[in-house]
């Protein structure tokens, strides 16, 4: 008898319906029900929750005559060490590790053209396959506590080349994952032939002294496939020859289990157990695990093989079949200690599959990277680790899956956010986030949906950060969170609330005023509350058309700056009337808020019209210069002035700069009367004034002629 | 009461608009305007200035008018002048160098530009210069540069846009000196064990 064991823990679901139907023969027996419900109770499902892998290709060694292609992958340990073998016409077993590497089997073998095959590993490292010689063969990695403390290869004892097993992942032999044991199958009969007198008998090896003949069964046909840490063995027994309606000759094969101390004639007494069928007549046995689940298939009434599960520990041993509604065949080809079974289903195609009792049958390519498909799991191992077939590119490899923890979201700061308004940083924390994790917003508003990862910073394993854009969250209607990781899978979602946020005042428009007529190539808004939709308006009174004022009433093209600054430009046709304009800020959900006058106005246009210079007393006396302005633009320089010599000029600065002068007259608005010193020369000159008023500076100049 | 409010209110606007609109100039004389910051200006182009800068105006004078034997087409340019409207007063436009590159190259018919004419024949020649006090306010400043035939129509026009922008700050004097005596100090130090090194 023995105790609660980690793994039974590991499947108390199925557990509990036994505790009451065991069988002793098996010696398991030692789950009490208050035991069970108390583990019940913690709820522990280990790898269920499992939902996304990493993916580790492995890669065969570099053998002399062997072509470098991964022929079958046979077992997994719980260290993730693997058994396959690789080759095309000369096969070579080998080793792998993720540690190590690769490396050939040194099994037996008479010549180089030789193969030998790998079947099975240890947690022990125990490796087990076929040699050369077509023999069972065991190769020790290293002195273990075990009953067999050799380093290196180990003699199988019975009859020499009695083990022949045939190819096919899985089958033919297997070791036990702690205790060494190692069982498989022969002929007793024909030792030297494979399968020749067709009788054939699953066999185990306790230790490296002793061997199990564990019977053929009353038709002479069993053979082991599995063997656990409690010595029970699971394989097949041919139990039937009959003549169907056809008159075509059939047989029977049931699964079995067996404990190596009840080897022997099959259903005696002392405790050998039939697997029955799904109504089929064939069974396939793949693995038992330590609490004496036995993964397989079997064939249904209807002559479909579909994965099951048997558990030969009820009162009549139940098989249930995985895959009840497929219409395809299904094989499950692995169940570890916490009761999840991998192995391939045809439904669209060949895919590998996931099962455990609480989240039924999952779909393995649900779970893998992006760009990754698997199209059969062979093994998994107690730390969820799958030995797999995959896909990449369409390049098909073998992998080891390896299960990664799933990322969790617990926080969101901020959790609520104005509209349309920029958020940084905004921060999520967690757990078990990597580098590669993104946040993702999803929000679905009136006529679309938002889908997008934004650029996150990793910060730790339990926070990244990211900025929301201003012109990301448009709509008020709530946003999901999640944290996407390419490897580890989504995690939940947490809701980030969308106000409206606060309708837009303004501080100030500039340039103001501005000229008629004028193009503004960056007007600027200054306020608050400003969104990334928000939109710079223009209003103004342009007419009357009769019965009603027309307008410009329009939405300029508007730049976010920040939540306290816009920016437009505005095209001189736009500005054609100067009169007082409206500058107001659109808010996307919220409206106008108050606006402030923009003032367009007029600007004087000047120019020299005359120029009359006399000289006032003949020649070499005072010039007397009377300058007449024309005025062609939309506004009189009323206040216009000249103060300093500096702003009338005569050939400007090439001559004449600073030449004195009086000023004898102004007459606002249309010249100026001024004497220069007798000393200016005659002859061609450029005459330029300089005058400011009120809002800015005109400047006037003609060539005149000086008497 | 209300009528008479609506047509007072109606004539005022009507007022207001045929006051206030603009009289359309027919302008033969293409002004294209570089600087030698900012390249060529195209529309929109905002010219970056500091109180204290002066800025040369380059220019290309062209008169697009049909090319005519008769020399119907040919212009008489008679005077320019500018405005500048912004946030300050002084900032001033001085036109000297256009009369030096442009309207002086032939003293014989002054301001003369024949059809299809192009001045200068080639590359750009300073055509006026903006001057920016150093008391000059920052801000957005509307120019316009303009040539008149003798009647005061517009030939040509250049507008612009210059962006007077506040000065940055500059270290204090004081910071200045600081770093000129530590200088010095290190220099008069390191002279001195020179000197040690070589009377020894």
């Amino acid at each position: 008898m023995r105790g609660v064991s980690e793994n039974k823990v590991k499947q108390i679901p199925a557990l509990i319906t036994r505790a009451f139907h065991k069988r002793s023969s098996l010696a398991l027996k030692g789950l009490s029900v208050a035991g069970a419900l108390l583990l019940l109770l913690s709820g522990n499902t280990p790898h269920a929750n499992a939902q996304h892998y990493g993916v580790t290709i492995v890669t065969p060694p570099a053998i002399q005559f062997v072509s470098p292609v991964i022929f079958f992958a046979a077992d997994m340990n719980n260290n993730g060490d693997v058994i396959a073998t690789t080759g095309n016409n000369i096969y070579r077993a080998f080793g792998w590790s993720a540690n190590s590497g690769s490396v050939e089997l040194p099994f037996d073998r008479p010549f180089n053209f030789s193969s030998t095959y790998g079947y099975g590993v240890s947690d022990v490292g125990d490796y087990v396959g076929e040699d050369g010689y077509s023999r069972p063969a065991v190769y020790r990695s290293g002195t273990q506590s075990n009953n067999i403390l050799v380093t290196g290869l180990i003699p199988l004892p019975g009859f020499p080349g009695t083990v022949a097993p045939y190819f096919g992942q899985g089958q033919g032999l297997a070791v036990s994952g702690t205790t060494g044991l190692v069982a498989g199958w022969g002929s007793p009969v024909d030792p030297g032939a494979i399968s020749s007198s067709g009788a054939k008998h699953a066999y185990a090896w306790p230790s490296n002294s002793t061997f199990v003949d564990m019977g053929g069964g009353p038709f002479g046909f069993s053979i082991a496939y599995s063997v656990n840490s409690h010595n029970n063995v699971a394989g097949i027994v041919q139990t039937a020859q009959f003549q169907d309606v056809n008159g075509i000759t059939r047989t029977r094969n049931n699964g079995f289990v067996q404990s190596i101390l009840d080897f022997g004639v099959f259903f005696a007494a002392s405790g050998k157990i039939l697997l029955p069928t799904l109504g089929g007549d064939s069974c396939f046995v793949a693995q038992i695990n330590d609490s004496d689940l036995v993964a397989g298939s079997t064939q249904t009434a209807s002559g479909l093989t579909h994965a099951c599960l048997w558990d030969p520990d009820q009162f009549l041993p139940v098989v249930t079949d995985l895959t009840p509604l497929d219409s395809t065949p299904s094989y499950a080809h692995s169940i570890n200690n916490g009761g999840v079974v991998v192995g391939q289903r045809t439904v669209n195609g060949a895919r590998g599959f996931l099962w455990d009792s609480v989240h039924g049958m999952q779909d393995l390519n649900t779970m893998l990277p992006a760009g990754w498909s698997c199209y059969d799991a062979i093994k998994i191992n107690d730390n969820g680790q799958i030995l797999a077939n995959c896909v990449f590119n369409g390049i098909f490899s073998v992998v080891v899956l390896t299960p990664q923890p799933t990322p969790t979201l617990s926080g969101l700061n901020p959790s609520t956010v104005a509209g349309a308004t920029a958020v940084s940083p905004f921060t999520v924390t967690g757990t078990n986030f990597t580098a590669s994790s993104k946040i993702h917003v999803h929000q679905i508003f009136p006529g679309g949906t938002l889908d997008q990862d934004l650029a996150t910073t990793f910060d730790s394993p339990t926070q990244l950060h990211t900025s929301i854009l201003a012109n990301l969250l448009t709509h008020t209607d709530n946003v999901a969170v999640t944290v996407l990781d390419p490897v580890r899978g989504p995690t939940g979602g947490l809701t980030l609330t969308v106000t409206q946020g606060a309708i837009p005042t303004l501080a100030g428009v500039t340039p103001n005023p501005v000229p008629v007529g004028t193009a503004v190539p960056k007007l600027t808004v200054t306020g608050t509350n400003f969104k990334a939709a928000s939109k710079i308006h223009l209003y103004q009174i342009t007419g009357f058309n009769g019965s009603d004022f027309t307008f410009i009433n329009l939405d300029l093209p508007t730049t976010y700056d920040s939540a306290n600054q816009l920016h437009t430009s505005i095209p001189a046709n736009l500005l054609s009337l100067y009169s007082g304009a409206y500058i107001t800020v659109i808010d996307p959900v919220l409206g106008a808020g108050p606006g402030l006058s923009l003032s367009v106005v007029g600007v004087p246009k000047i120019s020299i019209s005359s120029v009359v210079a006399t000289r006032i007393a003949g020649p070499g006396s005072s010039l007397s210069v009377l300058i007449t302005f024309a005025n062609t633009g939309t506004a009189d320089a009323l206040n216009a002035t000249v103060s300093a010599a500096s702003q009338l000029k005569l050939n400007g600065v090439n001559t004449t700069t600073g030449t004195p002068f009086t000023i004898d007259a102004i007459y606002t608005g249309q010249g100026i009367l001024v004497t220069f010193p007798g000393s200016i020369l005659p002859g061609n000159r450029v005459l330029s004034l300089t005058m400011s008023y009120d809002g800015g500076s005109f400047t006037a100049s003609k060539l005149v002629v000086i008497p | 009461m209300r009528a008479m409010l609506f047509r007072l209110l109606k004539a005022m606007v009507l007022t207001t608009l045929l006051c206030t609109v603009r009289t359309a100039h027919a302008q033969a004389i293409t002004v294209d305007l570089s600087t030698l910051a900012q390249g060529s200006l195209l529309p929109g182009t905002v010219i970056d200035a500091l109180p204290g800068d002066s800025i040369n105006f380059f220019g290309v004078l062209t008169n697009t008018l049909p090319a005519n034997p008769s020399g119907a087409n040919d212009l008489i340019m008679d005077s320019v002048g500018g405005n500048i409207l912004g946030p300050s007063s002084d900032v001033t436009l001085d036109p000297t160098d256009y009369y030096t590159n442009f309207f002086l190259f032939d003293p014989a018919n002054p301001g003369l530009i024949q059809a299809q004419q192009r001045i200068p024949v080639s590359g750009t020649a300073t055509i006026f210069t903006v001057t920016v006090p150093s008391t000059t306010a920052p801000g957005t400043y509307f120019g316009t540069f303009d040539i008149y035939d003798s009647n005061a129509a517009i030939l040509g026009e250049a507008p612009f846009t210059l962006q007077v922008n506040a000065p940055a700050n500059t270290p204090e004097p004081s910071a200045g000196v600081f770093l000129l005596c530590s200088a010095s100090s290190l220099f008069l130090v390191m002279r001195r064990k020179k000197r040690a090194y070589h009377t020894r």
